[in-house]
């Protein structure tokens, strides 16, 4: 389960974590983000950064199960969040 | 002979590395700014806000030179290949060598940077000391013994607090667990990995305004 997502310590974007310690497979969230028509700026184990298709908001995923929402639109990151948040539950690993 | 001091100031968005660059140039050194953009990995308010410190700096100290850099080849080499507890005290060795080529590149005598003691997990002695190591030119830090609050005060008097304070994404690369001690040997490795020399070799410098 995740928390709400929060504005990071500079205050230009949000931050959204799970509670508890989790491991995300990183090659099935950039899988699942390209066949949903996300563009790719980067893609590594450590973080993949991609452009939603349609709201023109770069994320952040993280291993951790972190998202990082690069936009201060708390209404955009509410409507992303309830998107992204149950694909990484689903991708998480033991 | 050379009587003035040429300084390349490393120039984030942040509320530190202008104040660094004005104490600096306050003494009379003749500083240039280098900015290294790491887009993807922050954002473009970041990019804008550090051009708009340039822009203060150069109006309060009009022999200021500002040039900018796109620094992604670097940052995606270490999120793809380095160790991530690595992570920030590499990133910060890549940032001197590329402000020691430029300053190759334009005759200075120096670098200089924002950085002070402990204010963030990476800003320790020994890290501070094995990123001494990463170039041959001399590392200044004006604000190594300044609190927060000084720093900030000078910034507010300098009109450059509300540039940096501006909302802005963080750095995006930062790893939950940065190593906060590290050895010279352990880093020169993970430079290894992302073969340093090479791409700090292909960084192009760009000046910025007149």
């Amino acid at each position: 389960m995740y928390n709400v997502a929060e504005p990071c310590s500079d205050s230009g974007a949000y931050v959204a974590e799970p509670d508890d310690k989790t491991k995300v497979a990183m090659d099935k969230v950039q899988g699942w983000l390209e066949e949903r028509g996300y563009t790719m700026k980067f893609s590594s184990e450590v973080i993949t950064v991609a452009l939603h298709p349609k709201e023109e908001v770069e994320i952040g995923f993280y291993p951790s199960g972190k998202l990082l929402f690069k936009t201060t639109d708390k209404e955009i990151v509410d409507k992303l969040f309830s998107e992204l948040t149950p694909m990484m539950e689903e991708m998480t690993v033991d | 002979m050379k009587m003035v001091a040429k300084v390349v100031n490393l120039l984030s968005a942040g509320i530190d590395s202008p104040v660094a660059a004005h104490l600096l140039a306050d003494t009379g050194a003749e500083v240039t700014l280098l900015f290294l953009d790491i887009r993807p990995f922050t954002d473009d308010n970041t990019v804008d806000a550090a051009h708009e410190l340039g822009e203060r700096l150069k109006n309060l100290y009009p022999n200021i030179t500002f040039y900018r850099c796109d620094f992604s080849s670097v940052e995606k080499a270490i999120a793809e290949k380095a160790d991530r507890h690595f992570q920030c005290i590499l990133c910060r060795r890549m940032m001197y060598k590329a402000a020691e080529r430029l300053a190759e590149e334009i005759g200075a005598d120096a670098i200089s940077t924002g950085e002070s003691l402990g204010q963030v997990a990476s800003q320790t002695l020994s890290n501070l000391a094995s990123e001494d190591t990463a170039v041959d030119i001399p590392v200044h830090r004006p604000l190594i013994g300044l609190d927060k609050e000084e720093v900030m005060r000078i910034a507010r008097d300098i009109g450059t607090y509300e540039i940096s304070t501006q909302p802005a994404v963080c750095c995006m690369l930062t790893p939950d667990g940065p190593r906060v001690a590290s050895t010279v040997k352990e880093v020169e490795r993970e430079e290894e990995k992302i073969r340093a020399d090479a791409l700090i070799e292909r960084l192009i410098f760009e000046k910025v305004g007149g």
